[in-house]
């Protein structure tokens, strides 16, 4: 199936959602027009754009995939950052910070110890510096107080 | 005394040790905060803020015009070397910058960004000093139906974005709005999209949306490409990390029409300043004769928004300075300075304590000097910052992103929507949509909604009253023309290739 037939479905979805939910909240009250009125006409928008580029969508100029792309590393890096998200309020900001670099550099770019080990020691405690220290930022901190 | 005797004293004022030092702390500390995502100018003065009581408010007012014009440097850093635009104003710099900094431009962008600042800031405050109380009453004609129809002009230029595919374009303006609506209703204060989840109370910070799309989902899709190891040519030569003559030569009439459309738009109150930079891009790639390089790393599209910024910051001053109106949130916070301070701004302020409004003037003029001062030699050395091998940077990059995010309402749950829409970016890249608009209307869209809703009441659900009044009617009609330059523009390319195939078959 061609690519924009597939975002113009997800998009209809994403258009009929928003519009069931916006006529759940009042249209219009005697102060105007109300909450349920402006998300309803983005809805329906949404709607006949997105049925609209399903009916004139073309092939697309590109595959999905160009052969010899890198997918794994977009899937590892997208992957390792919703990790690193996840444990943020358990190590602190900057421990799971240094931390994460260090899994970049060493394990995707499969670069030697030095090297991540640098860029873990570099960019957690620059961050925690710039933005712990001198900015005043309040940071998510771990077991370790950073 | 005449302006130029006033102007006079205000410089002796400005001039001053401490008034200059503030100056330059707050220029400094402004383009710090515009380069770091997340911390915007409005959080530092609010920070800075009980550290001022006490201090001349002159001093205070000036570190603050300097916070605040530094930061719009700042944003232009961050847009052209990461594609991550640090304030709203930035977003349009991302577009063109973005692309110079990849194909081996990135001081040439800095550079004019730079310049374009310094000349629209200059001209822009000899608009506050010669037109500021005429330009308060025109400020005051502005209502609900004008803030609407001026929103709608700069939503008009999706169309200007949207390279191939209108449709794709005005479908990703709709998500951009639909982004917007989470949150509490500005008019009834009911909920709304929030699905039961506190975070949402707030809705979604166009911060955070544009970190995931434009640098979570940018890196996510150069990682995609074999040989990302270096993935800007940086050149050399010092010549070559700065503007060319030609590069001047092809921006001055940008720069200037771009001051002139950001100072009237700035000098609306309650409005964004974004609008600006989105409608200074949107006529210049209208009115060039080339359109079809905006997008791929023209320098007018780099000098566009940053000169419309600059003189929409100077612009936001007028009815802060003679109304006392804040224009947005970081006058809003100079306003609350000078509150603190006991003055109060306003018709009076110019005429009981004229040597404050001058100073200030002659601060901004300082402000201006110092930023080209201080940030044009620092263009080869931030353009330099692209030699680190990507392995190296995009981790940095990506922790500076999750700390930018968090910063935005010290809530986790932003770095996990920020991660989010990097994902999304990335698939809405790969399927071919463009990433702007729906930054653009998540920008506009609280202020669109607000503002056709009061003027539906103020005009009794009459839609036809946005024509009764000529300057929404003006602008309205001026977006219909912005609508249809594009359709217009195919069809004279659709039937010039039919003549020549014609022609070609005879």
């Amino acid at each position: 199936m061609k690519h924009d037939r597939v975002a113009s479905c997800l998009l209809l979805l994403l258009g009929i959602g928003i519009a069931a939910e916006a006529l759940r909240l009042p249209y219009s009250s005697i102060a105007g027009p109300g909450p349920g009125f402006f998300p309803l006409w983005i809805g329906v928008l949404m709607i006949l754009l997105s049925a609209l580029l399903f009916f004139t969508t073309r092939r697309p100029l590109h595959p999905f995939i160009e052969p010899g792309s890198r997918v794994d590393r977009v899937a590892l890096v997208g992957a390792s950052f919703l990790g690193f998200i996840l444990v943020l309020n358990h190590l602190g900001l900057l421990l799971a910070a240094g931390l994460y670099a260090a899994f970049l550099v060493g394990v995707v770019e499969r670069r030697d110890w030095q090297y991540w080990l640098l860029a873990g020691l570099l960019i957690g405690g620059g961050c925690f510096l710039l933005f712990g220290y001198w900015l005043g930022v309040p940071l998510p901190k771990g077991p370790l107080g950073i | 005394m005449d302006v130029l005797g006033l102007l006079g004293q205000g410089f002796a004022v400005a001039l001053l040790p401490t008034n200059l030092l503030a100056c330059v702390i707050g220029v400094f500390l402004g383009t710090i905060v515009g380069i770091l995502p997340g911390l915007g100018p409005p959080a530092t003065m609010a920070m800075l803020l009980p550290l001022t009581y006490g201090m001349d408010p002159r001093a205070t007012l000036i570190m603050f015009a300097g916070i605040y014009y530094g930061s719009k440097y700042g944003g232009a850093v961050t847009s052209i070397l990461v594609n991550v635009p640090g304030e709203s104003s930035s977003v349009m710099t991302t577009i063109d910058g973005y692309q110079m900094a990849k194909k081996g431009r990135a001081g040439p962008a800095l550079g004019i960004a730079a310049i374009a600042s310094f000349v629209a800031g200059t001209i822009g405050v000899v608009g506050l000093m010669l037109l500021a109380p005429p330009l308060a009453q025109f400020a005051l004609s502005f209502g609900p139906p004008e803030n609407f129809a001026l929103v709608v002009v700069g939503l008009t230029l999706i169309t200007f974005l949207a390279g191939e595919s209108m449709v794709k374009a005005l479908l990703m303006g709709c998500l951009g709005l639909a982004i917007s609506l989470p949150g509490t209703d500005m008019m009834t204060g009911s909920l709304r999209f929030t699905f039961a989840r506190p975070e949402l109370l707030g809705g979604v910070d166009f911060v955070v949306v544009a970190i995931g799309l434009f640098a979570i989902g940018e890196i996510l899709a150069n990682l995609e490409e074999a040989g990302a190891g270096q993935v800007f040519p940086v050149p050399r030569k010092l010549s070559e990390l700065l503007p060319s003559r030609q590069d001047l030569r092809d921006s001055a009439a940008t720069i200037l029409g771009s001051t002139g459309l950001g100072f009237l738009v700035g000098v609306v109150p309650g409005g964004n300043p974004a609008i600006a930079t989105f409608l200074a891009y949107g006529a210049t790639k209208a009115l060039a004769k080339d359109p079809e390089v905006f997008g791929t790393g023209t320098i007018r599209g780099v000098a566009a928004p940053e000169s419309a910024d600059n003189a929409a910051s100077c612009g936001a001053m007028v009815p802060l300075m003679t109304l006392g109106i804040p224009g947005n949130a970081s006058t809003a916070m100079m306003l609350a300075a000078l509150v603190m301070a006991g003055l109060q701004p306003g018709p009076l302020l110019m005429k009981q304590q004229p040597e404050f409004f001058w100073a200030v003037i002659a601060s901004m003029y300082v402000g201006n000097v110092l930023l080209l001062v201080l940030n044009l030699p620092l263009v080869p050395l931030f353009a330099s910052a692209l030699r680190i091998p990507y392995a190296y940077l995009y981790p940095f990059i990506l922790v500076i992103c999750a700390i930018g995010t968090y910063g935005v309402n010290n809530n986790i749950s932003d770095v996990w929507l920020a991660g989010v829409f990097g994902i999304v970016g990335y698939f809405l890249k790969k399927l071919e949509f463009p990433l702007a608009p729906v930054v653009l209307a998540a920008v506009l869209g609280p202020l669109m909604e607000k503002s056709l809703r009061q003027s539906l009441v103020l005009l009794d659900g009459n839609v036809l009253g946005f024509f009764r009044r000529p300057i929404s009617a003006l602008l309205l009609c001026a977006a219909l023309l912005l609508l249809l330059v594009p359709i217009l523009r195919s069809l004279r390319r659709w039937r010039s290739e039919g003549r020549q195939t014609r022609t070609a078959l005879r």
